[in-house]
C-alpha cells in the first residue's frame, strides 16, 4: 500500500465531493436572478441618489450664499456702528424720528423684536446698507449699552436670504469684531442690529 | 461564479460538516447572504467566512480561542504536518477522527495552501489558536496509534 504525504491525502479527500449539475444550475440561477433584481433596482436607486446630491448641492450653495451675504451686511453695519457718526436728529420719540426720514423710499417702523423693548431711543441718521438708502436708529439701555438698528426697504433680489420674523424665523446672527449682529425681516423691511 | 468556484466552496463547507446536503445548504444560504451585501472585494473569502459562521450558528458551537502556549515552538506549525506521510487506507479514518476545526485548518493548508498568517487574517482567529490546534491535532493523531510516519525518521 503506497504511502503519501498527509497534505496530498487531505487534498484528495477534501476535494472529493462535487456539486451535482442540478445543484450547480440552481446556485447559478440564484446568482443570476439576484443580479437581475439588483440590475432593475439600481437605476432607480441611482436616480434617487443623483437627485439627492443635486438638491443637497443646490441647498448647500444657497446656504453658502446666504451666509456670505449675511456676513457682508454684518461687516457693513458694524463698521457704521463703530464709526459712530453724529446723529442727525436727537429725540426719544419714534414718531418724531419717523417724520425726519423723508428721503427714504419706505417709512421706518418700530420693530417688535424683544431685546429693543428694554432700550430707549436717542436719535437717528441716514445711512445705507448694500447700497440701499437706510435709516439708522440708536438706542441706549439702562446700562448705557448702545444698540444701533438699521432699517432698509426689502428688496427680493438683495435680501431674499433674510429670515422673516412674521413666519416665526429667528434672526441671522453674526459675530463681527466682537460685536453681535442680528438681521431679520419684519413688516416689509429688513432690520439689522449691532450690540 | 463558475462550477469550479462553487465546487471549491462546497468542498470547504463539506470539510466542516461532512455531509453533502448540509454543505449545499450552507453554501446556498451564504450566497443568499452575499447577494444582499454590497462592496465585497474578496467574494470567495467572504463566502468561506459566511459558510463558517452559518455552520457555527447551526451547531451552536462557540469559537475555541485557545491561549497561545509560550513554550510551543512556532516551527510546529504546518511544517510539522509536512513531514507526515500516511497510508492511503488510513485516509478516510483520519478524516473522521478530526474535529471540524481541525479539518478546516487542513483544508486551508492542503487545498488553499494558506499560511497560518493568512488563515489567521481571513478567519479572524489568533495565530496562537491555530498553532495550538495543529499541535493538538498532531498529538491526537499519534495517540490514536495511526501509523503516521515521520519522513525524517524513515
Amino acid at each position: 500500500m503506497s504511502e503519501k504525504s498527509l497534505k496530498s491525502m487531505v487534498r484528495r479527500i477534501a476535494t472529493q465531493p462535487h456539486l451535482s449539475n442540478e445543484r450547480v444550475e440552481s446556485l447559478q440561477q440564484l446568482l443570476q436572478t439576484e443580479k437581475k433584481r439588483h440590475f432593475d433596482i439600481f437605476p432607480f436607486l441611482w436616480g434617487i441618489a443623483a437627485s439627492l446630491v443635486f438638491f443637497v448641492g443646490i441647498y448647500g450653495v444657497k446656504l453658502y450664499q446666504a451666509d456670505s451675504s449675511a456676513l457682508l451686511v454684518s461687516e457693513e453695519v458694524v463698521k457704521n456702528h463703530i464709526k459712530l457718526k453724529p446723529l442727525e436728529i436727537e429725540d426719544e420719540h419714534f414718531n418724531i424720528l419717523k417724520q425726519y426720514f423723508t428721503e427714504l423710499d419706505f417709512v421706518p417702523v418700530e420693530s417688535s423684536i424683544g431685546f429693543l423693548k428694554k432700550s430707549f431711543l436717542i436719535g437717528g441718521r441716514y445711512c445705507s446698507i448694500s447700497g440701499e438708502p437706510a435709516a439708522q436708529l440708536r438706542y441706549l439701555d439702562s446700562n448705557d449699552k448702545l444698540t444701533t438698528v438699521y432699517q432698509v426697504g426689502y428688496d427680493q433680489e438683495k435680501f431674499s436670504w433674510v429670515p422673516d420674523k412674521s413666519n416665526g424665523a429667528a434672526p441671522v446672527e453674526k459675530q463681527v469684531r466682537g460685536l453681535n449682529v442680528k438681521i431679520w425681516r419684519e413688516k416689509g423691511l429688513v432690520f439689522a442690529s449691532v450690540q | 461564479m463558475n462550477k469550479d468556484q462553487l465546487d471549491t466552496l462546497f468542498q470547504y463547507a463539506f470539510s466542516l460538516c461532512k455531509n453533502e446536503d448540509e454543505a449545499y445548504d450552507l453554501l446556498h444560504s451564504s450566497i443568499e447572504r452575499f447577494l444582499k451585501k454590497r462592496g465585497i472585494l474578496n467574494v470567495q473569502a467572504y463566502l468561506r467566512k459566511s459558510i463558517r459562521n452559518a455552520w457555527l450558528d447551526s451547531k451552536k458551537v462557540s469559537v475555541d480561542i485557545a491561549p497561545f502556549d509560550e513554550e510551543m515552538n512556532l516551527v510546529e506549525g504546518f511544517q510539522s504536518l509536512e513531514t507526515i506521510v500516511i497510508n492511503e487506507n488510513q485516509l478516510s479514518k483520519v478524516w473522521t477522527l478530526l474535529t471540524a476545526e481541525e479539518r478546516e485548518i487542513l483544508y486551508y493548508w492542503a487545498v488553499l495552501e494558506y499560511s497560518i498568517d493568512e488563515i489567521s487574517f481571513e478567519q479572524n482567529i489568533p495565530k496562537g489558536t491555530i498553532l495550538s490546534r495543529i499541535h493538538r491535532m498532531r498529538k491526537r493523531l499519534k495517540e490514536k496509534s495511526l501509523r503516521l510516519v515521520e519522513v525524517s525518521n524513515v
